[in-house]
């Protein structure tokens, strides 16, 4: 029970200081990054968050970039709102988004509005190069902060409580 | 790269859940974990409903403008259907009472459709509707809606105006005081004040000339015996001269009595033709043109008849305002974003409510009534449906009605039908007309109700029609009209009137509708009205007349007494005054010791006196 209730605490500090690779940080921010960008209530952002959740990336970076990219994603809706707007009334993509909005369950994902599909859109495109450019920083940036944030009683009760947990035997 | 250790026991839960379904929950009990897990879904059940509670309450605030309250949320989402109950929403305009509330409302959606984000209610049933109802608090949020109106144009209340103006001008008549304004009796009393000043001035000279007469006689007889004959001459001579200057006086006096006397004549043709001008007036005074049948009809009904169409139509139209628009074809709708809209193998609306059941009571003037109802075919795209919504309703209690709505938009015009059968309308004292000028009571009774009414796009075409077999009425006149007294020649004149039908036909557009009232209530009455008022009015104008002949006779009778008297008066004192004259005469003869033969008729001397 004390380990789910530490578990947010624990996932801040992980996405900082865990001995995860650079790649897995960059990998959980780049999506995080695309979940904050999707307006939410709709299926595109529960998938996204699965994906999240349901790979090995660093869980953490990925909800720090969503929650600082929802922030972004309200000054970003007009740029998302154009570009959803060319995606959808292009002609040669009509046939497309007509065979999908015919699908089951496909118009809960939000697909045929125009900040979703802007936003994931965006955030797609932007994927890669935040994805580099969030490895780049990582490398550079986690080996002191890594050394730094050890130092703090809390970050260490924090991992003893992760050890003793994946320790458990049956 | 897959997270297997989150992923797995998700879908392993999952997997828990819908063999829990299958087999039962023992199996859970049985193992801790699965119980846990069995205890996270119940949160999420027991989630699931306060969060679409509070949407739910957020849309119909949102969709109102008032406070919306609801108890109680069960959703299942296996068998998609959906339970609220206590609803309630407050109405728009008048924050203490309630729109309506609902003990209960199940809605049973089709799953297969909600795949596709299309809500198809199979079958809803809402019960223990009400309408109306009083508020403990008040239901008003910080923004309310702008209250329902009309801009309703009544052909019938510019006619009742009319009436107005008929009863008011029947009640300044028998009020008017034209005796006061008679011109014949003005005319009499003005001779009878200017008669006595015209004889009053003969009587003054009258009576100087009687002075001068004494002066003359005292003349005479003032010169003692033995006095020069000379003189005694030259006085005869003055004295004859003065005797016939006062002879002249005398007649100049004659003729003026003459005279008056012609005036008296020329006046009493003045009073005479007078008298026919007060008679013509009284005559034109007291001539009254009809009441005409449709003016009393629209003066007895037109209020409540306005009152009874413009509560239908605003009723119509605020149920209109929540129905479902014509949507000619599926628009993208901007929210955040805009959301497409994509052709579809077979377009549907995105809300149909197949079949929908409804309980409820309500209360009129106290009187509490049920009504059972059912709606069909109500969708948010009704062209897209393809078929009209229609509504079947009957109440029973206090109030047996029968509603019968069918709105079909699925064409260009859209064409609306409302259908209300009230076959035994239980109806209150009823107060007609104005009780300061011509008012009925009507006694309670039952009465019959029924409104078809067509609205073709916006063209509106109607019938509403009211029938009542126990007319018991009572009229009422004010005091202006002539009461009580009036009133009750005017009962007895509709004792046979029993009988009440009116019809009111509706036209014009929806927004600016029209209305033409049709009864036989106005023609049986405009003939009793008409046939007591015009008994009064001639009644009122005989006695004008029998005043005016008496008073002008009466006044006219003391003029000529009058006359008479003052005349009688003046000739007298010219009587006496000739019989001195030729008393003086006669002196004059002897002082100049003169032969009676010179003084004899025809002789000189008295052509000299004369």
């Amino acid at each position: 029970m004390i380990r789910q209730l530490l578990r947010p605490v624990r996932l801040v500090a992980k996405a900082l200081a865990a001995e995860n690779s650079p790649r897995q940080l960059a990998l959980g921010f780049a999506l995080g990054m695309v979940i904050g960008l999707v307006p939410k209530g709709n299926l595109i952002a529960i998938g996204l968050t699965l994906i999240l959740f349901g790979t090995r990336v660093n869980v953490g970076a990925g909800l720090v970039a969503a929650v600082l990219f929802s922030w972004l994603g309200v000054y970003l809706d007009p740029a998302a709102d154009d570009l959803g707007h060319w995606l959808l009334s292009d002609p040669s993509l009509h046939g497309l988004w007509t065979s999908l909005y015919n699908l089951p369950l496909t118009r809960w994902s939000g697909f045929n509005n125009t900040v979703v599909l802007g936003g994931l859109g965006l955030g797609l495109v932007l994927f890669y190069p935040a994805y580099e450019i969030s490895r780049l920083f990582f490398a550079r940036a986690q080996p002191p902060v890594v050394s730094w944030i050890r130092k703090y009683k809390l970050t260490r009760v924090l991992f003893g409580v992760e050890l003793a947990a994946n320790w458990r035997v049956g | 790269m897959i997270r297997w250790k989150y992923l797995g026991p998700r879908l392993l839960l999952f997997g828990l859940v819908c063999a829990a379904y299958w087999f039962g929950l023992d199996p859970l009990v049985r193992r801790p974990r699965l119980l846990l897990f069995g205890l996270v879904c119940a949160a999420y059940w027991f989630g699931l409903d306060p969060l679409v509670r509070r949407s739910l309450i957020s849309l119909g605030q949102a969709a109102t403008g008032t406070k919306v309250e609801l108890g109680e949320v069960r959703t299942s989402l296996l068998d998609s259907r959906v339970r609220l109950a206590d609803l309630k929403v407050a109405d728009p305009k008048s924050p203490m009472h309630n729109l309506f509330e609902l003990r209960e409302a199940s809605v049973d959606l089709e799953t297969r459709s909600l795949m596709n984000r299309k809500f198809v209610v199979r079958e809803a049933a809402v019960r223990g509707l009400k309408f109306h109802t009083r508020r403990e608090t008040p239901g008003n949020l910080d923004a309310a809606p702008g209250a329902f109106g009309f801009d309703l144009e009544l052909d019938g209340d510019r006619v009742a105006d009319f009436a107005l103006d008929w009863l008011e001008h029947v009640g300044a008549t028998l009020q008017e005081e034209i005796e006061e304004d008679f011109e014949s009796v003005k005319l009499v009393r003005e001779l009878i004040q200017r008669w006595p000043t015209e004889y009053e001035q003969l009587k003054s000279r009258a009576e100087s000339l009687y002075g001068q007469v004494d002066d003359l006689r005292g003349m005479l007889q003032s010169p003692s015996p033995g006095t020069n004959p000379l003189r005694s001459i030259e006085t005869v001579q003055r004295v004859a001269g003065q005797v016939a200057d006062v002879q002249g006086q005398i007649g100049q006096l004659r003729s003026d009595l003459e005279r008056l006397h012609q005036q008296l004549l020329d006046d009493r043709d003045r009073v005479q033709e007078a008298t026919e001008h007060d008679v013509e007036r009284i005559r034109r005074i007291a001539h009254l043109e009809a009441l005409d049948a449709t003016t009393l009809s629209h003066y007895l009904l037109g209020s409540e008849t306005g009152r009874w169409t413009r509560s239908l139509l605003t009723s119509i139209r605020q149920g209109r305002k929540y129905l479902p628009k014509k949507v000619d074809t599926r628009q993208p709708v901007r929210g955040r974003g805009t959301t497409y809209v994509f052709a579809e193998p077979v377009p549907s609306p995105d809300i149909i409510v197949r079949s929908l059941v409804l309980e409820g009571e309500g209360s009129v003037d106290g009187r509490p009534y049920q009504f059972f109802g059912k709606i069909e075919g109500l969708s948010s795209q009704p062209r897209l449906l393809g078929e009209p919504i229609r509504f079947a309703a009957r109440t029973c209690g206090s109030i047996e009605l029968a509603l019968q709505v069918y709105l079909d938009n699925s064409s260009d015009p859209g064409h609306d039908r409302i259908a209300i059968q009230c076959p035994r309308l239980q109806q209150p004292e009823l107060v007609l007309g104005r009780e300061d000028q011509l008012a009925l009571c009507v006694a309670p009774g039952t009465a019959s109700v029924s409104v078809v009414l067509d609205i073709v796009g916006d063209e509106l075409s109607g019938r509403l029609q009211f029938q009542r077999d126990d007319l018991s009425m009572t009229p009422t006149l004010g005091p202006k009209l002539g009461g009580a007294e009036l009133a009750s020649k005017l009962e007895d004149a509709m004792r046979d009137v029993r009988k009440l039908e009116a019809a009111v036909l509706l036209s014009g557009t929806f927004e600016k509708p029209q209305w033409t009232l049709r009864t036989g209530l106005g023609e049986q009455l405009a003939a009793g009205v008409n046939r007591v008022v015009r008994q009064e009015i001639e009644a009122y104008r005989d006695q004008l007349l029998a005043r005016l002949d008496e008073e002008v006779s009466t006044e006219l009778a003391s003029l000529e007494r009058l006359v008479h008297d003052h005349q009688r008066q003046v000739l007298d004192q010219l009587q006496l005054g000739d019989r001195q004259i030729e008393e003086i005469k006669l002196q004059v003869a002897s002082r100049i010791q003169l032969p009676k033969s010179l003084m004899g008729k025809g002789s000189p001397l008295k052509r000299l006196f004369r």
